[in-house]
């Protein structure tokens, strides 16, 4: 899987090579400034890029300004953004295309490796890896008399996961539970919100995420 | 800068009704009165002076003066009303403090010897502004007396001649109304000396409230530093002292405290995110205020509309100070309000930012709720706009809805292009 990397700290961005490098990523790239990755994304084309919110020349949030950009011109191209903040106003822009295959993580979660890796795959495959984070600052939003409040603690977690992005698998996993299980939370979650339902674990989560970020009421 | 004029003034080119006309007529009247009446206290504030050898005149004179305050109040009022601009009052202190004390402070007051410029010539500007309608207005009837009733021919004449002259006083009033406000405003508002005073002192004392404010925000920051991050990382790099020794005898507890290594590291980013973002937050830096606010708004609980019109990014202290304030303002709106929407607006005119945040809530906002001292978040706002020269209102009637608006001075916010 060929990725590209933008991070302007050589520290963070060497280990970042070395770590996708180990677990069988190739590196086709690694810049350090907004002009310099908008060129490496042009011409590479890579299956997708990590890069850091924060990048030279203006040190502000050019990263991702270069980012949806580059989605703009390649439509879905799949970016991880990496941040020491997070920020709705941009988790909201990056999503705004409604395209998949877009990831928001705080770099913290670089240190836990694997989930980390396994975010990387699911934004190169067209899912979306949204940081814990952004999703409990939406959630928080919500009164617990609306249609949020509904839910189950149970459900409410199962709903955390999923709009982060993972797979039911994956939250059967977190949860010790059966996948069979978490299907059954997922329907009444939608239920619950008066949302469709959908097969494609990606419009589902789209759907979530749409759903959380509406203007409360 | 244009100055807001009330719809009530009367001036040079504002088209008079007859309401204005009458209120302009009855002020030439008024100024009549005042510099009569104001010619009686001069009289007695001389006596005053004269007899206070004696030691009977002080008394005399001190009531001359309670006498004239009041009056130039009066005038003063009278002025500011028919020109739409207040006059400020020029003392430096009032006449309440014994009457040995007042008198000579009143002394000491270039105020007060302006006041008395002001009584000397008042009468002659107030007789020559008035005379000026009445001549007019005195042969216009004096033609209406004489030529009127002596043939249709004359009588013709006579009416034009008549809506002439009456037509002329008309146009002459608002410029007679100027002319007196002018006069009262050059003896009886604040010489540039006094309100240079009265600044230097709003000054001192928003500066003082600055430096206490910054100081007491260090001390924060050192404080969370210490407890937080640097707490943290002193845990971390114990952890890791035990790992490495154990690693080789005792691997399984090794892992336990590498873990728990990357848990406090996780923790201390957390901590030093949030404080960063107290200090300056990331998004204000990326996108300007309009940014930022929008980025908060997005946090809020209740739906919020924003209409943010700015020409330029302000200068970043600016943009911190009202990106803190609406913060604030927002924290409350969400904590306090129970209203269903919201607005934000932000403008820039006339040289100053103005923000306001409103909501449909329950009202009932006070900048320092009676019983507490002003710690609150709204008081300490208002004291981080002052010293920016800023001003904060609350609108906040019981029952809602409410409005917190903002105003700071800012140049660099208009267009540079
Ligand atoms: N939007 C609002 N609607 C209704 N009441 C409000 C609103 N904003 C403030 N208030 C009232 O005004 C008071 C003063 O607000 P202020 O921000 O100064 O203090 P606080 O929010 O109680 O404390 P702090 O800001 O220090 O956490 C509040 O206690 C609240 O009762
Ligand atoms: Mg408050």
């Amino acid at each position: 899987m060929r990725v590209v990397i933008a991070e302007d700290l050589s520290l963070l961005r060497d280990g970042l090579i070395r770590l996708l490098t180990a677990n069988d990523f190739d590196v086709v790239d690694a810049v350090d400034t907004g002009p310099r990755l908008a060129e490496a994304l042009r011409q590479h084309r890579p299956d997708v890029a990590v890069v850091d919110v924060r990048l030279p020349p203006t040190l502000t949030d050019e990263g991702l300004r270069v980012a949806i950009a580059a989605r703009r011109e390649q439509p879905g191209l799949p970016v991880l953004i990496l941040s020491q903040y997070v920020e709705q106003l941009y988790a909201r822009e990056l999503l705004s295309d409604n395209a998949g295959g877009v990831g928001y993580l705080l770099k913290d979660r670089i240190a836990d490796v694997d989930q980390f890796v396994d975010a990387v795959r699911r934004v190169a495959a067209g899912g979306t890896a949204m940081d814990a984070e952004v999703i409990s600052q939406l959630l928080s939003r919500h009164r617990a008399d609306r249609p949020i409040g509904q839910l189950t603690p149970r459900e409410r977690e199962v709903l955390e996961l999923m709009a982060e992005g993972r797979s039911n698998a994956a939250i059967a996993g977190r949860l010790f539970v059966t996948e069979k299980a978490i299907g059954k939370h997922i329907n009444n979650i939608f239920g619950k919100l008066g949302l469709a339902q959908s097969e494609d674990d990606n419009r589902r989560v789209m759907a979530v995420l749409a759903f959380l970020q509406a203007d409360p009421r | 800068m244009t100055e807001q004029v009330p719809a009530s003034a009367v001036g040079p080119g504002s088209r008079l009704g007859l309401r204005q006309g009458g209120r302009a007529l009855a002020g030439l009247g008024l100024n009549l009165f005042t510099g009569f009446v104001g010619l009686f206290f001069l009289l007695m504030a001389g006596i005053g002076l004269v007899t206070a050898i004696a030691g009977v005149g002080l008394p005399i004179l001190y009531e001359a003066l309670l006498g004239i305050r009041r009056l130039t109040r009066l005038q003063r009022r009278w002025a500011g009303q028919l020109s739409g601009r207040p006059l400020a009052s020029p003392y430096v202190g009032g006449l309440d403090r014994g009457m040995f004390a007042s008198l000579r402070a009143a002394a000491l007051d270039p105020a007060t010897w302006r006041d008395i410029g002001w009584l000397a010539l008042q009468p002659l500007v107030a007789l020559a502004l008035g005379l000026v309608p009445l001549a007019l207005l005195i042969s216009a009837y004096s033609i209406f007396d004489s030529a009127m009733g002596n043939g249709p021919a004359q009588d013709m004449l006579g009416l034009v001649l008549i809506s002439a002259l009456v037509a002329a006083t008309w146009w002459l009033l608002p410029w007679l109304t100027a002319a007196q406000c002018a006069f009262s405003r050059w003896l009886l508002s604040p010489s540039s000396r006094t309100e240079l005073t009265e600044r230097v002192s709003q000054l001192f004392a928003s500066r003082a409230d600055a430096v206490d404010a910054q100081s007491v925000e260090l001390r924060r920051i050192e404080r969370d530093l210490h407890d937080g991050a640097q707490a943290r990382l002193v845990a971390l790099a114990m952890d890791l002292g035990l790992a490495e020794k154990a690693i080789d005898e005792n691997p399984a507890i090794a892992k336990q405290l590498v873990s728990a290594s990357r848990a406090s590291a996780q923790q201390a980013l957390a901590d030093l995110r949030g404080l960063v973002r107290g200090i300056h937050p990331p998004v204000l830096a990326d996108r300007g205020l309009a940014g930022a606010i929008e980025a908060a708004a997005l946090l809020c609980p209740v739906p919020i509309r924003l209409d943010i019109i700015i020409p330029a990014r302000p200068e970043p202290p600016v943009e911190s100070a009202l990106y803190f304030a609406a913060a604030e303002a927002l924290t409350n709106l969400a904590k306090h309000s129970d209203a269903t929407r919201g607005w934000i607006r932000l403008r820039y005119l006339d040289g100053a930012l103005r923000l306001v945040i409103g909501d449909d809530g329950r009202g009932g906002a006070a900048l320092q709720p009676a019983g507490t001292d002003d710690s609150g978040g709204l008081a300490g706002i208002g004291r981080r706009l002052a010293a920016f020269d800023g001003r904060l209102e609350v609108v906040s009637p019981v029952g809602g809805p409410t409005e917190v608006i903002m105003e700071l001075p800012c140049a660099s916010s208009s267009p540079k292009t």
